[in-house]
């Protein structure tokens, strides 16, 4: 039972981190979308996907480090703390509580860095471009486009925690429908998704 | 022939994330009458068929409206989920793959019984009725929003029946409470293609009796809607949570019903609208949580406990879109 709601909560992790970064992604697109329509030398959008990849790259290095560099600290500072506990306490609870504290404290850690280095690679690459091109066009739509939803890492971070919670509880049907939840928040952004 | 554009436009016109949201109003009537989640091998023909639905109905449209759609895009940056506009496929082609919708909608709701047979060949009449002249009800007003939650609402719940083999008042109760629901939201999907439409000569609810009327009958029908689920969902399962919750969203959807009607800018109205579709959306999973819970034998502050993550999460949701309209107006100043 303990492996299935492993399993169930990482494929839920790699659900939530791909969507996460796939929609940083699709921002960065959306801008140079936008810069399409307005009327911008060739030269200039050329540059702004130079400066957004680079800055993808680095942003992207940098976050691997952060979660792996995190996880071994975490995993290592729970073990310590759980082994220290366990000679007088019932060892397959304490593998429970590591499980569970250990499995939301690398979540929120991994979305919350995820959010914050998708979202700084993206303002980066936007402040080169506009620090090179001054009073070029009318980029409001890119600024739009790219600042922080702190709402979003909301709904990722309580996501987590509830399909966590579900399974703790035993209603692992339950988890299945707050993986859904996302999705049904997500659909009611356009009004042609009704 | 290549078989990837018609694989591309398949995923293009299922639009899998407003499918999810029909198929959790399936989940919930089938929860409601059965106090069971539904087992997904033995919903599987039912799963299919709503796929099959859906994709049919947006066939017809994208086939119908494609001038529209042309003239809409215009007036608004659209998702790129329309095969003809961004030329995925040919209307030939459209067609042909519209028939073997068809038929393989038929083929697998005669799995289910002869009743969703029956059905299935009326919602395809209807599919072609809504859309394609002579009557055409997408530009007939108030016809579009009655008939279209047929498909959304009315056919995964009776999906939800013809599985469990039963049903009661309730029930019904609870599906005319999201019809209503479902209708109210309706009056606002087309206040995006307003000016396309209007151009186009589809004349739709908000292009014959303008924004004010329209979201006037849209709170009117969201609120009787959302707190009729909540009523439903008290009597059912004793909680009060779903109903308190709809009372509080309806307060949200008249409030940002009043702001939507001040905004000029329609970006700023469709973040509105998206507001409340996302209340809507949080009621509905709310409830479908709150019966799906009172069966599970974890304690009552559990229970509480994620009724409450659910409302969390919902408010979250909404909170982004109004992150998003507050950067909108800082870089408008």
């Amino acid at each position: 039972m303990m492996l299935i709601a492993q399993i169930f909560i990482a494929f839920f992790i790699l659900f939530v981190v791909s969507s996460i970064v796939i929609r940083g992604k699709k921002r960065v697109e959306k801008v140079v979308a936008a810069l399409e329509l307005k009327s911008i030398p060739a030269s200039v959008k050329t540059q702004f996907g130079v400066v957004a990849s680079r800055s993808y790259m680095k942003a992207w290095r940098r976050y691997w480090a952060v979660v792996i560099l995190g996880s071994i600290a975490a995993y290592i500072g729970f073990q310590v703390y759980a082994t220290s506990q366990a000679s007088s306490a019932d060892l397959s609870q304490w593998f429970l509580f590591t499980l569970v504290t250990y499995s939301i404290v690398l979540l929120t850690l991994i979305i919350s860095t995820s959010f914050l280095v998708g979202t700084a690679f993206q303002h980066e690459a936007l402040r080169r471009f506009l620090a090179q091109q001054k009073g070029q066009a009318n980029l409001k739509k890119a600024r739009v486009i790219l600042t922080p939803r702190y709402g979003e890492l909301g709904v990722s971070v309580f996501s987590i925690a509830a399909v966590i919670g579900s399974l703790a509880s035993g209603a692992g049907i339950i988890a299945v429908l707050f993986m859904a939840s996302q999705t049904a928040i997500e659909c009611a952004r356009s009004s042609k998704c009704i | 022939m290549h078989i990837n554009p018609y694989l591309r436009t398949l995923w293009m016109i299922a639009r899998p994330r407003t499918l999810l949201l029909i198929s959790l109003q399936g989940i919930l009537g089938y929860v409601f009458l059965t106090n069971k989640i539904p087992n997904v091998l033995d919903s599987v023909f039912a799963i299919l068929c709503i796929i099959f639905a859906y994709m049919h109905a947006v066939a017809v449209n994208d086939i119908s409206d494609e001038e529209v759609d042309k003239l809409n895009k215009k007036f608004l940056e659209q998702d790129n989920d329309r095969p003809l506009l961004d030329k995925t496929l040919t209307t030939k082609q459209l067609w042909v793959l519209l028939y073997c919708i068809g038929v393989a909608w038929i083929a697998v709701s005669v799995f289910i019984s002869w009743a969703a047979l029956f059905a299935t060949i009326i919602l395809i009449a209807l599919n072609f009725i809504y859309s394609l002249p002579p009557i055409r009800l997408s530009s007939r007003g108030l016809l579009a929003q009655l008939s279209l939650p047929i498909m959304y609402v009315v056919y995964p719940l009776f999906l939800a029946v013809e599985l469990a083999g039963r049903i009661n008042v309730n029930y019904l109760l609870l599906v005319i409470c999201l019809y209503i629901a479902f209708v109210g939201r309706l009056f606002l999907k087309d206040i995006r293609d307003e000016k396309g439409d209007a151009e186009a000569g589809k004349l739709t609810f908000v292009v014959r009796h303008g924004v004010k009327l329209t979201l006037l009958w849209a709170t009117i029908c969201i609120c009787a809607g959302i707190i009729g689920l909540g009523c439903i969902i008290f009597s059912r399962t004793n909680s009060i949570i779903p109903l308190l919750a709809a009372i509080a969203a309806s307060a949200g959807v008249i409030f940002v019903g009043k702001v939507c009607y001040s905004q000029e800018l329609l970006s700023r109205k469709l973040l509105d609208v998206a507001i409340i579709g996302r209340l809507v959306s949080a009621i509905v999973f709310i409830s479908l949580l709150t019966v799906g819970l009172s069966y599970e034998p974890i304690e009552m502050w559990q229970v509480v406990l994620l009724q409450v993550f659910a409302i969390i999460i919902f408010a979250f949701g909404v909170v982004t879109l109004q992150e998003e309209k507050n950067t909108q107006l800082k870089y408008d100043k």
